[in-house]
């Protein structure tokens, strides 16, 4: 019974209006009983202690009146009939004797006789002492005695005797009385209180009990599911208007609800609504059913691992440790309906309903993302391991660097990438045309490729690269440079050996016959071109073999070597020099006529001639001159000037001969 | 809109109030005081016929056969029926006389229930000397408690003697006053019973000349109680009833100590009582039996003093003798043991 009453206390608010409305009505009729039975009885007992004293006056005044005994004694009893009077005694003379009583047998007894001490106690102290009032021990019966002074009939006559008369009151009744009228009134208070609190008790019942029910009802049928419950509006007071406010509130949380399902339902990423203790499925949306290919029914209930590659003990840990950390990000595989299994990073946080947990998960489908990253990481492997110079620069004149890998640092003598990020792409090249014409071309084209540019290292030493860039633009338009650079130095070094040797004579440095036919071609297209005059001179060492052959071939290379040293430095700037086979030798003169070659032909003879070759003594040349005519071929040209050389030869040696256009 | 029932939510407050409502009832009649606390009160006044009830009283028999009875003394007749008149008793020793004076004189509902006794000569005429006989009184005065069996006494005793009812003149003295009043030569002759006879023959050398030994059956000593007090209370009156046999049947083989016990109170010797006792026949519960029929003693005795009292103007009419009389007290305690 205690519990159902405790529960009941603990929800009902009228039994928590009741209980204390009771217990102080309860309280109120107890102590105003109290107060009243204490206030009543002092009352009682003081007005009982008068009417005691009253009736012994009374029957102080019978005996004064009485003729005969009999006539006291009969007052005696039948005042002493009343129901409130025990005893009534009457004892005068000396010593004193019962006159009267309400108990026959006393009297005419002497009062030692009487069985009550009590009695004979108070009647001896009231003859000698005076009145006496005073109550029982158990405060039920009051004990009155005054004295009285009494003429007894028989008695001598005219003497007085002195005496007392006792009067015991049985005050039960009377105070029994006076506590039923103190319960009364204290119960009178109570039930008032109570009436009172039932009236309360029906005001809150019928103003805001039973509205508030209404409105509880309304947000129960509600929560089932009735979107056309409200609560009655049934007055314009406080409760009336939390029923309204209960109704916006009903309607903006609908709204809510509704868009928050908008939210998981709707909503193109992909949801799931998991239980929290095991991870069963409670829910999926829209974007989910796409995603795995399931419809919504056949993933409901089965358990996270349906879709999960991991172990179901493992995805128990993840979801205690979700449950622990209150959310969680990680990346799992996902098996789709047709088997495919698909990377997918997975947000899950803890949300809870009325008490239940669940796991609230968006999944990302991350499957292409993580491949290009992979090859990012590539991509950025290659970047900065690769022994290639790259770099991404702005299109601007200066070229700052936006990004460039340790094998560009290293390229141009950088501590590091950033040693070279602070110096511009115009400063690495060794003439800043060239970048000028590199970005120019990169605009026009839109790349170069393998470009040879010449370049300079950080502390100036000089390098030639090959340059393959790319001119970009990114999504906002931004233009920038993305480019290769290579050191080709010794390439280029290897490159112009190999030219030399093509073009020269590996004995004595001019350049060979092949080179020598390619600048007259060179320069015949310009005679033709322009009508300039050129003119070929032909040189040979006299009696060369003479000199192998007297001072070996050592002597004869290194008088060839002189020859052409000493030839050489006589030429004026744009003649050229080159070894024709043997100890011949061809002198191109541009913009030179025939007389001028001659001259010079004579100069060169006579210098050779006064100098002296060290090994070999003195030697001299022979030379033939020739002019261009450009309606003739070079092959005449040529022919012309072996023929003016022969001349010469055959003429003596020593001298030079001309051969005209004749 | 579509409005919740509320009903099925929200009770009335009924069953918690009516708990609380009897509750506190209940608290305000537990505190009331129940009246089997007081006693029966019966008032007895000076009578050997009811002396038995005395000691059993002081024996405390009726507290052992269950009743809660206390005995309130009184010196007379008349003072018990005023007693009983003014509610100052439940019951009383007295006498049809009495019975039928407090039936017209009070709103109470006076019920016979037990005969104590018939008097066989205690109630006496008793006259001066030289008066010897009833016929000597023709014209005397005659001390008479007024309203009282003395009236029945004289009506018998001049019944008997073939006089008149207005034969004597009748003084009414009571019998506490007769000594005084012969005393004082106010009356020549006294209706009178034990003790006071006693006292007026001692004195006064008073002597029978007609005493109920003459006329047995005829005055009967009754205990008289409200009806209602009857109705509310029989475990008390059974008790009484019962209480009172016992004393008769002790008295029967103690009685010298029932008789000393019994002349405390009256201030009589225990010789003193047994000679009184004489004068009467004291009835225990077996000999209750024959009275209470129709046209038994009680009947005949009321019906008798009914029209006694009539005829003396003391009642405007016989009331009909079922409306006195309960017997249902001595049939309860005697079907009872």
């Amino acid at each position: 019974m205690t519990a159902p009453l405790a529960e009941r206390m603990r929800r009902s608010l009228r039994a928590k209006l009741l209980v204390p409305a009771l217990a102080v009505g309860a309280a109120a009729a107890v102590v105003t009983a109290t107060a009243l039975y204490g206030e009543f009885k002092r009352h009682s007992q003081a007005e009982m202690s008068r009417w005691a004293r009253s009736l012994a006056n009374s029957v102080n005044y019978a005996a004064e009146t009485s003729d005969e005994p009999a006539d006291l004694e009969r007052f005696v009893t039948a005042l002493g009939a009343e129901p409130a009077i025990r005893i009534i005694v009457v004892a005068a003379g000396e010593p004193p004797q019962v006159l009267a009583a309400t108990r026959m047998a006393w009297w005419n007894h002497p009062l030692g006789e009487l069985p009550h001490a009590g009695i004979r106690r108070q009647l001896r102290q009231t003859i000698r002492e005076g009145a006496r009032t005073r109550w029982s021990d158990d405060g039920q019966r009051l004990l009155a005695a005054v004295p009285l002074r009494v003429h007894r009939p028989n008695m001598d006559p005219g003497r007085l005797a002195a005496g007392a008369v006792y009067v015991e009151l049985d005050a039960r009744a009377e105070l029994a009385h006076q506590r039923l009228l103190a319960l009364l009134a204290g119960g009178s208070v109570g039930a008032a209180i109570l009436a009172m609190t039932a009236l309360g008790l029906w005001l809150v019942q019928s103003r805001v009990l039973r509205p508030i029910g209404r409105i509880q009802e309304a947000v129960e049928c509600r929560r089932r599911g009735d979107r056309e419950a409200y609560a009655p509006v049934s007055s314009g007071d406080e409760m009336g208007q939390l029923a309204a406010a209960t109704n916006r509130l009903l309607d903006a949380q609908e709204e809510r609800e509704a868009l928050f399902r908008q939210m998981f339902s709707a909503h193109p990423a992909v949801q799931l609504l998991l239980d929290a203790r095991n991870g069963t499925i409670v829910d999926l949306n829209q974007a989910a059913e796409a995603f795995y290919g399931y419809p919504r029914d056949a993933l409901i209930g089965d358990p996270i691992s349906r879709l999960n590659t991991l172990a179901p003990e493992e995805l128990q840990e993840v979801v205690d440790r979700i449950r622990g950390r209150g959310r969680l990000q990680g990346q799992f595989h996902h098996r789709l309906a047709d088997g495919e299994v698909r990377e997918v990073a997975v947000e899950t946080g803890v949300v809870e309903v009325a008490g239940q947990a669940y796991l609230h998960s968006i999944i990302h489908d991350v499957t292409e993302e993580n491949r290009y990253r992979r090859q990012l990481e590539t991509y950025g492997h290659l970047f900065r391991n690769l022994p290639v110079g790259m770099f991404r620069s702005s299109t601007g004149s200066e070229g700052r660097f936006l990004e460039l890998n340790p094998a560009m640092a290293e390229l141009f003598g950088a501590a590091d990438t950033d040693e070279l990020a602070r110096h511009t792409l115009v400063s690495l090249y060794r003439d800043a045309a060239d970048h000028d014409t590199v970005l120019a071309d990169l605009h026009a084209h839109g790349q170069i490729r393998r470009r040879e540019v010449a370049m300079q290292r950080l502390d100036g030493e000089a390098m030639w690269c090959s340059l393959t860039a790319y001119l970009l633009t990114d999504d906002y338009g931004t233009q920038f440079v993305d480019g290769i650079v290579e050191d080709i130095t010794e390439r280029k070094a290897l490159e112009a050996e190999l030219q030399h040797q093509a073009t020269h004579d590996l004995l004595t440095g001019a350049y060979n016959r092949l080179r020598f036919e390619e600048l007259l071609e060179q320069e015949a297209e310009r005679a033709h071109r322009y009508g300039t005059p050129f003119a070929l001179i032909m040189l040979d060492i006299d009696r060369f073999k003479g000199v192998n052959d007297t001072y070996g071939h050592d002597a004869g290379d290194a008088i060839l070597r002189d020859l052409v040293q000493f030839v050489g430095s006589r030429l004026r700037g744009p003649d050229t020099l080159a070894r024709w086979g043997g100890e011949e030798f061809m002198v191109l003169l541009p913009e030179t006529g025939r007389q001028g070659a001659e001259d010079l032909a004579e100069q060169l003879r006579a210098a050779v001639a006064g100098h002296a070759f060290p090994g070999a003594g003195p030697i001299t040349i022979s030379a033939g001159v020739a002019e261009y005519h450009a309606d003739r071929p070079l092959k005449a040209l040529l022919k012309a000037v072996d023929d003016a050389l022969y001349r010469a030869k055959e003429r003596g040696r020593n001298r030079v001969e001309a051969r005209g256009d004749d | 809109m579509n409005a919740p029932s509320p009903r099925s939510r929200v009770a009335a407050p009924g069953p918690w109030l009516a708990v609380v409502i009897v509750a506190a009832a209940g608290l305000l009649l537990a505190a009331c005081p129940s009246s089997p606390s007081q006693p029966l009160r019966i008032g007895l006044n000076p009578w050997p016929g009811y002396d038995f009830l005395y000691l059993a009283a002081e024996k405390g028999w009726i507290a052992e056969a269950g009743g809660h009875v206390e005995i309130v003394e009184l010196t007379s007749l008349g003072d018990s029926r005023r007693a009983f008149e003014r509610g100052q008793v439940d019951a009383f020793g007295g006498t049809p006389v009495e019975l039928l004076l407090s039936r017209q004189g009070s709103d109470r509902r006076p019920r016979a229930f037990y005969v104590t006794d018939w008097s066989e000569g205690a109630d006496q005429v008793l006259a001066r000397p030289p008066a010897s006989a009833m016929a000597d009184l023709r014209g005397k005065r005659v001390g008479v408690e007024p309203a009282s069996l003395d009236l029945l006494v004289l009506a018998t005793a001049l019944d008997r003697a073939g006089m008149g009812y207005d034969a004597v003149q009748r003084v009414a003295v009571s019998q506490a006053k007769l000594p005084g009043a012969i005393a004082s030569g106010r009356i020549d002759a006294a209706v009178s019973y034990p003790p006071v006879a006693q006292t007026l023959r001692e004195r006064f050398g008073m002597r029978p000349v007609f005493d109920t030994a003459d006329a047995p059956r005829a005055v009967l000593d009754l205990f008289i109680a409200d009806a209602g007090a009857l109705k509310r209370r029989p475990e008390d009156f059974t008790a009484v009833v019962r209480a009172f046999h016992r004393a008769v049947r002790f008295a029967r083989r103690h009685p010298h100590e029932a008789y000393r016990l019994m002349g405390r109170r009256e201030g009589l010797s225990a010789e003193q009582v047994r000679s009184t006792l004489a004068g009467m026949h004291v009835l225990d519960l077996p000999a209750q039996g024959d009275l209470w029929r129709a046209d038994g003693a009680v009947d005949r005795t009321l019906r008798r003093t009914g029209r006694i009292l009539r005829d003396a103007g003391h009642l405007s009419a016989s009331p009909a003798v079922a409306d006195l009389i309960d017997p249902t007290v001595v049939q309860n305690a005697g079907s009872r043991p």
